[in-house]
């Protein structure tokens, strides 16, 4: 593999995404800093936070995936001495990068900010939402590598996007969840372990299976 | 030494043959007096945009005509022998026989008609000799 | 060194409405290949197979002496790909794509580069997204020929190009040639352009290689005879006689395969010969295209 090039293509995607990647980061530092300040603040913000990872994740996906085949920039980038897989792979760990590293940024705050405030209790259900991210990021790629039509992509996403909606609720209304969400000490319950776990190993299934067909391509048009 | 011929897409000969004719101008006006180099088959092509091909043909057809000398490992030349005027003599003499052959298609003569009407020219210059 | 810049064996591939079937065409080193076909003929398909763009069902593809695609990252090294439906970066500037190609290409010679945006008439902080379709072409020309490959793939390199930049274009791809390691496949519906440069020239339609010659003998075989007919002349059944237009004392017979002793076949019935015509390749190519189309003789 021409190490070289592969991580060029990386930067230079990385380089399309700046000022995705910072807006992102900025919206999202600033949605942190109603988070200690009472609980309608703590609501606001946190929602917006989600919003802000929410709105990267699908502008992300849409320059990368549908932007790069309207473009038709591809047949430039597949002349270059790369095989198709390899130009596949650095657009998936560019994007990768630009959503995880914001991902953490906020989300790492976001777990901070509580844990240094009242309710420490909140920490295992705030990071079962973080880790929906994952999740929705491999089902995004695995459809985007799998079908042409940029339908498919895009049902993902407005999927997830609804999904979100009645995961969160559906969460805290887990009786164990529950009780101890709002509480001072941070408690992992049984179900909330299994829905993290359920999450991480459909978050690696997808991906893996995603890059595993990719490489079966005959056409990388 | 200026390796450009030129190519003209309004002429409707094929081009090996514009190319021989345009050598040979070159040779009888003097820009390559016999016993010269002249550039290769490589070069000439790329300065007259045209494919190597068409060059190779007319430095065939040349050097059969004797025009031409290719010296194995050193290139090509001009042939000693070849007469300045002679080769600027038979660039006329195409000349003229172009233009007779064109007036004729034009009156409508066909390549039969033509070609006995020549040999009755011939028949009679032939007769007008002393 | 290898003789052939590329080798494509009886290469095939099937799609619902179209089928490539049996290709094969290669091109030795210090050669220009024309490669010519109507529109859907399979040219792209064959010249997307040959970068490893696409996988072949059957046959197969050596470059510069390696195979594709099992070696394109090596192959593509070495080659050059240009296509009329090839993009850029829109919100980057020119020189930013020649920054970021002589990155990726140890071989990039930054004085032809500069020399080539001059000839181009191109600027370095133009940004992709202003410029025309034909200045995206040349800059696409630009970044190929600056790093120069050794076998050059062109599909539609002059569509989009205003008379000045198409010499240009020319003028750079024929000097090229006088290396004779280098090799360039030119695939262009400017017949004039392919009928220029090239020294073989092959003619595909309908997913199948219908001509591959030398350009010469190509253009020497092909000649449209004028005779005079008599009354109720039929012309005979040759399988050289591809097209036949009559009227009632002239008929114009276009035929594939010229020697002299066809035209006493054709004069057998009486008819004379009034005028013996070569054809250009545009010629040939809409009286093969034609012919093929009404089940005739290709």
């Amino acid at each position: 593999m021409n190490n070289n090039l592969f991580w060029n293509l990386v930067l230079k995607d990385l380089r399309l995404y700046r000022i995705m990647i910072g807006v992102a980061v900025a919206a999202g530092m600033m949605a942190l800093t109603l988070l200690p300040q009472g609980s309608i603040a703590f609501f606001v913000g946190s929602s917006l936070a989600l919003c802000a990872l929410i709105i990267l994740l699908i502008t992300l996906v849409q320059m990368a995936v549908i932007g790069e085949r309207k473009s038709q920039t591809h047949y430039f980038m597949l002349s270059l001495p790369i095989t198709g897989r390899q130009y596949v792979f650095a657009k998936i760990v560019a994007m990768a990068f630009a959503f995880f590293v914001p991902w953490l940024l906020i989300g790492g705050g976001a777990l901070l900010l509580i844990s240094l405030g009242p309710v420490k209790g909140f920490i295992p259900f705030a990071v079962t939402v973080l880790m929906y991210f994952p999740l929705y990021f491999a089902c995004v790629i695995a459809a985007a590598v799998a079908r042409k039509a940029e339908a498919w992509s895009m049902g993902v996403i407005v999927f997830f996007n609804i999904a979100i909606n009645m995961f969160i609720p559906g969460l805290l209304r887990i009786p164990s969840v529950a009780t101890t969400a709002n509480g001072p000490v941070a408690i992992w319950t049984p179900e909330l372990l299994l829905v993290l776990a359920i999450e991480i190993v459909t978050a690696t299934a997808v991906l893996v299976f995603a890059l595993w067909s990719q490489g079966k391509k005959t056409e990388y048009l | 030494m200026n390796s450009e011929l030129h190519i003209s897409q309004a002429d409707r000969r094929p081009m090996y043959l514009q190319i021989m004719e345009q050598i040979k101008h070159r040779i009888a006006v003097g820009d390559w007096p016999p016993g010269t180099e002249i550039p290769s088959i490589r070069a000439l092509a790329a300065a007259t945009h045209v494919s190597v091909i068409t060059v190779k043909r007319a430095f065939t057809d040349l050097e059969r005509e004797g025009v031409l000398v290719t010296r194995q490992g050193k290139g090509t030349f001009v042939a000693e022998q070849v007469n300045l005027t002679h080769a600027r003599h038979h660039e006329e003499l195409q000349g003229h026989m172009q233009a007779a052959v064109s007036a004729a298609l034009q009156m409508g003569l066909s390549e039969a008609e033509l070609e006995a009407r020549w040999r009755a020219t011939v028949e009679k210059s032939r007769r007008k000799e002393p | 060194m290898t003789q052939f810049a590329f080798e494509i064996d009886q290469v095939s591939k099937t799609y619902p409405f179209f089928a490539l079937k049996d290709v094969s065409l290669r091109l030795e080193c210090g050669q220009i290949l024309g490669f010519i076909g109507p529109n859907g003929a399979g040219k792209s398909t064959t010249i997307r197979i040959l970068m490893g763009l696409l996988h072949s069902e059957s046959g197969n593809v050596r470059v510069l002496g390696l195979p594709m695609p099992q070696q394109q990252v090596a192959i593509k090294q070495q080659v050059g790909f240009v296509s009329s439906d090839m993009q850029l970066y829109q919100q980057e500037t020119v020189e930013w794509h020649m920054n970021w190609i002589a990155h990726v290409y140890p071989q990039w010679d930054a004085a032809y580069a500069n020399e080539l945006l001059k000839r181009f008439n191109l600027h370095q902080p133009q940004r992709i997204r202003d410029l025309s379709q034909g200045e995206r072409m040349k800059v696409l020309h630009l970044l190929v020929l600056a790093r120069r490959p050794r076998l050059l793939v062109l599909d539609e390199p002059t569509a989009g190009l205003d008379p000045v930049a198409r010499h240009e274009v020319l003028a750079e791809v024929t000097a090229m040639m006088q290396d004779e390691e280098r090799a360039v496949l030119f695939s262009s519906h400017y017949t004039q352009d392919v009928e220029q440069i090239s020294d073989q020239i092959v003619f595909i339609d309908r997913g199948r290689i219908v001509a591959s010659q030398d350009r010469e003998s190509y253009l020497e075989s092909w000649r449209r005879i004028v005779l005079d007919t008599p009354l109720g002349y039929v012309p005979p059944a040759l399988r050289a006689l591809v097209a036949v237009q009559q009227t009632v004392h002239s008929a114009v017979l276009t035929v594939n395969a010229f020697d002299e002793n066809l035209l006493s076949l054709l004069t057998h019935g009486g008819a004379t010969v009034r005028r013996v015509e070569t054809m250009t390749l545009e010629e040939i190519f809409v009286s093969s295209v034609m012919a093929n189309r009404n089940g005739g003789q290709p």
